[in-house]
């Protein structure tokens, strides 16, 4: 070994130092049958290679013991937690707060629960569906109470997130795109009458709650405006661009009645705000000069359900998109606006843009307020019709008591 | 462990999954329905099921307890490093993605990065005083099972916790946690050539500090 060791250093001492620092860049240069570096020959031989040799890279004679080392410590018996400790963990991590829901868009509780082996879960089914009733229990009696109250909430107060979580609860409802923009905007009204509010007290901690609410008026403003804007180019109805107009009216005039001081406070979230208002107020005039003119939507679809049979269906949506239970059905839904022109006189089918509209981009909502999300997102899967099948309820409601506990109490750190 | 991906046809999954990573859950193990299994459970306890996460835990727990054991000084600091890190994934649950790697890659994500913090934190020395007078003679070729016989975990870790970090964590992340070269070198942020010479480094350096001498 050390003689054929000493030969080889002999014959290629310069060539072949492994600890030379510009070993492996010489190699690229040197044909490969041969690994040419010890740790190339090293890596080879844990692959399951045979004892490799290289008349490159002499220091190979350690490696099978190097090699043996690893499959010993692979084979070294696991240490484990002490059960007491394992059994222990496993009880405090299913009593602990329970997991922050995701709002789910579709059931996926649901088809995952097909897959899963359901003799094991046969027991679980049966806890949970303890454990649901409890939680339905306590919703109805708990949480309609606390969601009035909520209503008036500011950014800051504790029953804010009940208030947050209620509209996006109220978003879930919303059965279309059209319906779901509206309920944005709507939210996005109310972010903006708080700040509004929250403007009025010289708070100083109020800068950052200011700065959330106007980012996430920006972000409803955002997401919704784009909502109607898609539903107004696939069902060419001009109520969408009415309502789009309507909002970056009212809210550009608020907006603008915002101390001077304040905006200067806020100045990026204040920038960011305006500019969209802007923004989609251009776009929306555009698109259709006359839509303002519309009357706002209630009145709208008052009249229209008097006259008209054959749109109520979509005018309900639109007009009570909140109380709208029943699936909406799929595929594109006709635009109304023959009906309408009747008893609208001023407002004639808009053309047909030759270009697309472009519309705002939609930011990721920000999570602004996780508890009030908490809420919503908890509160989401129960009420959902679509979620069907019992597994998906009772999947969905096992964390709901302790989502709503939870959205009450700031979680412990 | 010779663990092997096996990217799970999600065909069925992919209609009833909200998110676009479908195509991404994978599960490490070589029973495709334990690894269909998993990929259920996670998820379920990503949408919320508590008694998912519970089964997912009891899978996971010992794998987490291992990786943690080696990488600091004590049994009862791996455990409660390892109720923390089912604490943190517990809470970070619904905003878990996948992303082509096994659940449990995650896991020890949230694990390592604990480990780090730990030593970061300063509250704790790695380095442990151990006799390593006998290590070095390495004359004769011994059997594994000599080897194995010798070498426990408590052995086996005080002589990693005298590896320079970079070479005890390769050594670790390929030896014990059974990592690929290329996947040590990601997760280590380096390339393959440096890991295949941190790798042989590491396990020199290894051969001289554990105690067993017929090596």
């Amino acid at each position: 070994m050390t003689a054929r060791r000493g030969i080889t250093r002999w014959l290629f001492g310069s060539l072949a130092n492994p600890d030379q620092q510009n070993d492996s860049e010489r190699h690229h240069m040197l044909p490969r049958p041969q690994p040419s570096t010890g740790a190339e020959a090293f890596a080879r031989m844990l692959d399951g290679a045979a004892e490799v040799r290289s008349w490159a890279v002499p220091d190979l004679d350690d490696l099978p013991e190097l090699v043996a080392l690893t499959r010993a410590m692979g084979s070294v018996q696991a240490p484990a937690p002490r059960p007491e400790f394992a059994a222990s963990l496993r009880t405090q991590l299913l009593e602990s707060d329970p997991v922050v829901l995701r709002e789910p868009e579709r059931p996926i509780a649901e088809a995952a629960a097909e897959i899963i082996d359901l003799a094991a879960s046969r027991k679980r089914k049966a806890t949970r569906r303890a454990y649901t009733a409890a939680a339905v229990g306590s919703l109805v009696l708990g949480s309609a109470g606390i969601a009035a109250a909520a209503q008036s909430a500011l950014p800051g107060s504790p029953l804010y997130g009940v208030k947050r979580g209620v509209e996006n609860l109220e978003l879930s409802f919303a059965t279309n795109d059209t319906a779901r923009g509206h309920d944005l905007l709507d939210q996005a009204r109310t972010r903006l009458s708080e700040v509004q509010q929250l403007s009025k007290s010289s708070d100083a901690s109020n800068t950052t709650l200011i700065q959330k609410t106007l980012q996430a008026f920006s972000t409803s403003a955002a997401e919704g405006t784009n909502l109607l804007f898609v539903s107004f180019q696939r069902n060419g109805n001009a109520r969408d661009l009415a309502e789009i107009q309507r909002f970056a009216t009212t809210s550009a005039g608020q907006l603008n009645s915002l101390s001077p001081s304040m905006i200067e406070q806020n100045r990026a979230q204040m920038l960011e705000a305006s500019s969209l208002i802007a923004n989609v107020e251009q776009q929306s005039k555009m698109l259709c000069p006359t839509c303002a003119a519309l009357p706002p939507l209630n009145e709208q679809y008052q009249q229209l359900s008097a006259t008209s049979n054959q749109t109520s269906g979509l005018n309900a949506l639109l007009a009570t998109p909140r109380m709208v239970l029943l699936p909406q059905a799929s595929g594109p839904v006709t635009a109304p606006a023959e009906t309408a022109a009747p008893t609208l006189p001023k407002s004639s089918q808009p053309a047909k843009p030759t270009t697309p509209p472009q519309p705002a981009p939609a930011p990721q909502p920000t999570n602004t307020n996780a508890l009030g999300q908490t809420l919503g997102a908890v509160l989401t899967p129960v009420l959902k019709p679509v979620l069907g099948t019992v597994g998906g309820v009772l999947q969905a409601t096992t964390g709901t008591v302790g989502g709503l506990l939870n959205t009450l109490v700031p979680p412990a750190k | 462990m010779d663990a092997t991906s096996i990217a799970r046809d999600t065909s069925t999954l992919s209609e009833a999954r909200p998110l676009d990573d479908a195509d991404q859950a994978t599960a490490s193990v070589d029973d495709e329905d334990l690894a269909a299994r998993i990929i259920s459970l996670v998820e379920l306890a990503r949408s919320g099921d508590k008694a998912a996460f519970g089964e997912l835990y009891d899978h996971y727990q010992g794998a987490v307890f291992r990786f943690l054991y080696y990488r600091v000084s004590s049994s009862t600091l791996a455990e409660d490093l390892t109720a923390e890190t089912f604490f943190r994934a517990l809470r970070g649950m619904s905003s878990f993605r996948w992303q082509g790697r096994d659940f449990g890659a995650w896991l020890m994500t949230i694990a390592r990065n604990l480990a780090a913090d730990h030593f970061k934190a300063g509250r704790t020395r790695l380095e442990q005083t151990t006799e390593d007078t006998e290590a070095l003679d390495s004359t004769t070729e011994g059997p594994e099972q000599e080897v194995l016989a010798l070498l426990t975990s408590e052995t086996l870790r005080d002589a990693l916790a005298q590896l320079p970090p970079e070479q005890r964590e390769c050594v670790i992340m390929r030896f014990l946690d059974g990592l690929s070269i290329a996947e040590t070198a990601e997760n280590m942020g380096r390339s393959v050539g440096a890991i295949k010479q941190l790798q042989l480094r590491g396990v020199r350096n290894l051969a001289k500090l554990v105690p067993v001498g017929s090596l």
